[in-house]
Order: structure tokens, then sequence, then C-alpha cells
């Protein structure tokens, strides 16, 4: 019996260690190949560890910054402002929603529902956002189509639940408003709630590609996302066809290596890692309790 | 008498009008980004022409959607998306449930944490990112997978140039991002059976497998039908980013990786046909809507509790 248990738990743990290996490999290689000299990637291919190692595709990226800059500058405002403002629009209308005394609840759920399951397609919105509210190269057309997402107005309405009414009710005998209770009992005791919902906003704010590419043409208006997706797409037609986009040939010194493409990729995901590293902890706690409890 | 039932009546706007102003902010951004696009559906039964506005363009039946479903690309497009989409929700279901069963077997706390945290670890990039990550493997001539193969077996693959490769390629990528999320999720369903019944299961002599069939997995059969429900309503619309941005939009993969999505988001950003685009967009949002509550009402049938609403 004791055997067979040892037994079953290895097989559990090699399954295991080797899907995280899996996790892991892409970025890995990833950072490994931004770090190794490019000769050594046209003779050998990429490597996991680099035969030689090499600064020089991060070197040559900031030789002139200012893309990256911009596009870092773009993502951080959207976040930033995304995030916030996000937060309060969902929690505040999800606080009405876990009060069990609010007459419209059930409409307004319904009314929230509904959105869930039907909804009037990409173009619609498109035209609605270019043509009636002229957002185009605005960075407000990524920020609020975002906001007030159902699966997050539902999640945190479970949330606020799980705080005992008779809290508020005695706040509110004590005369304080529905705003009062709301900021200064509800907000204090959601912190991991509402951190889980910030982690998975500014995660979709970071992420974003698909609005960014209908609505923003202008570069000096691109978001992070866009900016890898061009640069890498430049570094590839150049890689393979010796011209540059617009037809001009390219001089063979001009030609960026590999290398700078998984610079470019190491450094576009860099907050996120960042991010990860710190709040990941809170993520997969926050989203287990909303789970079990939801 | 009356004015006293008026003021009856009257009494719980006053007390919650906090609230209701609370709630307004939301309730007027679904309202303008939800509801008034829903108006725009129209757009799809009219010969759209941006000089003229919706409402000024002249209205021309069905023919949007007939030049859809009778364009050459319809059929292929339609059955990749339903096809791969049904794959996914099975291979995301089963992964889901297959890795949150390992981890429960799991006893360190330490190693669970660490196994979480890795798994999750690809939920975090973008697609654009991975899309970039995986030519590392499959590149034609640098990829590592790529070399691997040619030199195990002296083959050339390009991946990038067969389509039927994808069929394949495309799950293990959705498995790859997704699994630390869905595991997750049927995970802690898991972690709230009482440990009893494990415990008396093994005392009457019960094998692993065996309290996994008849402990576990009908515990986690409410959830598992629930998450499906909701999938196979949104079986008509993709992830897009999975469908462009892994496959990086090569043509030669379309017979393949082009879904409805990718095929309205070509037709927006390079052809600009507006009334067809949104044909099709109305085409998912209907088949979606008769999906949801068609499943839903077939979940009840067969346990009541197992609706979603």
């Amino acid at each position: 019996m004791y055997k067979n248990k040892t037994y079953h738990q290895l097989v559990v743990h090699l399954c295991l260690i080797l899907f995280c290996a899996m996790c892991l490999l892409p970025m890995v290689l990833t950072v490994s190949i931004s770090l190794t000299d490019g000769s050594v990637i046209q003779k050998y291919g990429y490597q996991l560890i680099p035969s030689r190692f090499s600064l020089q595709a991060y070197t040559y990226i900031f030789m002139e910054p200012s893309t990256l800059l911009a596009g870092y500058k773009n993502s951080l405002l959207i976040v930033i402002v995304g995030t916030l403002g996000n937060l309060l629009v969902t929690s505040m209308v999800a606080y009405s929603l876990a009060r069990r005394d609010f007459q419209y609840r059930g409409q307004i759920s319904f009314y929230i529902f509904v959105t869930m399951i039907f909804s009037g397609g990409t173009v619609p919105l498109y035209i609605l956002i270019v043509q009636y509210l002229d957002w185009k190269n605005m960075l407000i057309s990524l920020i609020v189509p975002a906001f007030a997402a159902p699966f997050q107005i539902f999640m945190l309405r479970v949330f606020f639940q799980e705080i005992p009414p008779a809290l508020i009710e005695s706040a509110k005998l004590d005369g304080a408003s529905d705003v009062r209770t709301y900021l200064s009992i509800v907000l204090p005791l959601s912190k991991p709630a509402l951190a889980t919902v910030a982690l998975m906003m500014t995660l979709h704010y970071w992420n974003e590609t698909f609005n960014a590419i209908l609505f923003i043409d202008h570069t000096a208006q691109y978001p992070i996302q866009l900016v890898l997706k061009n640069i890498t797409t430049y570094i590839e037609m150049v890689k393979n066809g010796g011209v540059d986009p617009s037809g001009q040939p390219v001089s063979a010194s001009d030609v960026p290596s590999d290398a700078m493409m998984y610079a470019m990729m190491v450094l576009t995901s860099l907050p996120v890692m960042f991010l990860f590293g710190f709040l990941q902890k809170y993520f997969v706690k926050g989203l287990t309790i909303g789970a079990v409890k939801g | 008498m009356r004015t006293e039932a008026l003021r009856k009546r009257r009494k719980p706007i006053a007390k919650n009008w906090q609230l209701m102003l609370m709630s307004l902010p939301a309730i007027v951004k679904i309202f303008i980004f939800s509801y008034l696009p829903m108006i725009g559906i129209v757009m799809a039964f009219k010969d759209y022409v941006p000089v003229k506005g919706i409402m000024g363009s002249a209205w021309n039946g069905f023919d949007n959607f007939a030049f859809f479903f009778q364009s050459a690309d319809a059929w292929k497009i339609l059955r990749n998306t339903l096809g791969l989409n049904a794959m996914l929700i099975v291979v995301e279901l089963l992964s889901g449930v297959f890795f949150a069963l390992l981890l429960y077997e799991v006893t360190t706390k330490k190693m669970l944490k660490v196994y979480q945290s890795v798994m999750f670890f690809p939920y975090f990039f973008s697609w654009v990112l991975v899309g970039l990550m995986l030519t590392t493997l499959l590149n034609p001539a640098t990829g590592m997978l790529t070399t691997l193969i040619r030199e195990l077996t002296g083959h050339e693959v390009a991946f990038y140039s067969k389509a039927w490769y994808w069929l394949i390629i495309l799950p293990l990528v959705a498995i790859w991002k997704g699994t630390g999320f869905n595991s997750l999720i049927y995970y802690s369903a898991l972690m709230s059976i009482d440990k009893e019944l494990f415990e008396a299961a093994e005392i009457d002599g019960a094998s692993k497998a065996q309290s996994i069939r008849h402990i576990s997995i009908p515990f986690l059969l409410p959830m598992m039908v629930m998450l499906t429900i909701l999938a196979i309503g949104h079986i008509m619309r993709a992830d897009f980013g999975l469908f462009y941005f892994v496959p990086r939009n090569v043509s030669a993969l379309y017979p393949v990786t082009d879904v409805l999505d990718t095929y309205v988001f070509r037709a927006l950003t390079v052809n600009g046909d507006f009334a067809m685009s949104a044909a099709v967009g109305v085409f998912q949002s209907i088949v979606g809507f008769v999906l949801i509550l068609g499943t839903n009402r077939l979940a009840k049938l067969f346990n009541k509790e197992y609706g979603l609403f």
C-alpha cells in the first residue's frame, strides 16, 4: 500500500513538472535568444543557453528608444486611467447590486445579464466609436469600452455579499449614507477582491490588441502591443525580403538581428512579468475564493 | 389616504437614490456600448454607405447575408469556427479537470503554490507575444522544433505553410495558455469536498481511480456543465487572438485557421466591407443566443440544478 502511494505521488509530480517546464520554456528561450550574439544564431540556430552572450540587441534598441517609450507611455496611461476608472464604475454598481434592500437590483441585474448573452457585434460598435463618438486615434477608445464588464460586476457582487449586512445596517443607523458605507466599510473590507479584479483589468488593458488595431492609426498613439507587432513585422520583412515595408531596399549592415526581435519581446512583456511576480499570489487566492463562492 | 399610499410607493426611491446614482455610470456605459450597437443590427439589412449613415442607407433585405453565405469561403469558415471551437471546448474542459485532479493530489503546500504559479505564467502574455514565441519553435529555418525534426528524421516540416498542422497546434497553444486558469476553477471546487468522503472510500477499499470516478467527478459535474453551456453559447465567437496572432495571419493557413471573427476583422480592416461584416456579426449573435438558450434548456432537462438561468 505504502509503496503504491509513493509511486502514485511520483507520477503526479512528474506530470506537473513536465507541464510547468512547458509553461516556462518559451519565455526562458525568448530571454536567452535576446541575449545571444547574432553570429551564433546564424551559425547554430536558437540555443537554450547561449554560447556567446551579448547585450548588443538591447543597446541597439536603446539607441533610438522613442517608439518603445511612446508605447510604454500610452499603455501605462491606458492601464492606470482604465483600471482606476473601471474599478470605480464596476465596484459601485456591484455594491448596489449586493445590497438586498436595493429596490431595482433585479431589473439592473437582468439589464446587465442580457448583454452577456446577446450583442450587436463588432461592426456597429466600431461605427459607434469611430463615427458617432469620433474617438478614432484617441486612447479613450481603448479605455471606456472595457468598463463595467458583466463578468467582473457579478464577481465583485459575490464578494460584497460576503460582508455581513449587519455591519452596513448599523452604520446606516448611525447616520452613514450609502456612499459613506461603500467608501468606508465595503471598499476597505474587500481589498483582496478588488486587487484580483484590478489585476484582471490591468492585464486586459496591457495585452489588448484587437481594438488597438481597429481604432489607432497614428504611431504616436500606439499602445505597447502594437509597437511590438509592428516592429517585429518590420524586422521579419527585412530579414526575409531585404526590403522595408515601403519597398526600399535595406543594406545588410542595417539588418537587425533575430536577437533584436526577441529583445523587443522581452521588453514589452517585462512589466507584466513584474506584475506577475508581485501579485500572482493574490490573484490565485482571489480567484480561488471567487470560484468557490460563485 | 391616497397621498399616504403615494408616499409609501415613492419611499424606496428616496431611500435608494444614492445606490441608483452609484449604478448610473455602469448603466449608461452599458446602454451606449451594448444596447445602442444592438440598434446597429439594422445595418446588416442595408446597403451601407458611410456618407449616408446607418439610417440614410437603402434597405437591401437579406442581400448581405446571401453575399456571405454564397461566397466560396462561407462553408470553410463556418466549419473552422464550429469545429475548432468545439475541439477547444472539449480539450480545455479535459485539461482543466485533469490538472485540477493532479493538483488536488499534491500534498505539500509549497509545491502546490509553485505549480499553480508557474502554470499561470502563460496566462499573463498577450496573444501577439505568444504568436512570436511560437515562431521560436516552429520557424522554417531556425525553429527549435523544425531543427530537431530535421536532425532526427531528415524531413523538412513547414509548419507555416501546411494548414492541417494547426488543427493540433492551436488546441495545444490553448491548453498551454489557459490551463493555469481553467484548472484553478475546478481545483477550488475540489477544495470544498469533505475530505472524510475520500477517507471513507479508502477504508472501504476503493482505488484512487474509483474515488475520482465516484466522488471527485460527480462533484465537479455541475461546474463542468455550467462552464460548457457558457462556452457553447460563445461557440460562434472565436478567441480572436488565438486564431489571428498565433498563426500570424498567414494566408496559407486560412483553410484551417480562418474563423468568423478573423474574417469579419479582415473584411473590416482590409476591404472596409461594413454591411457584410455586420451581417456576419448578426448571424453570430443570433446563433449564439439560440445556442445558449438551447443548451441551458437541455441542461435543465438533464438535471434541474444544472441550468444557468
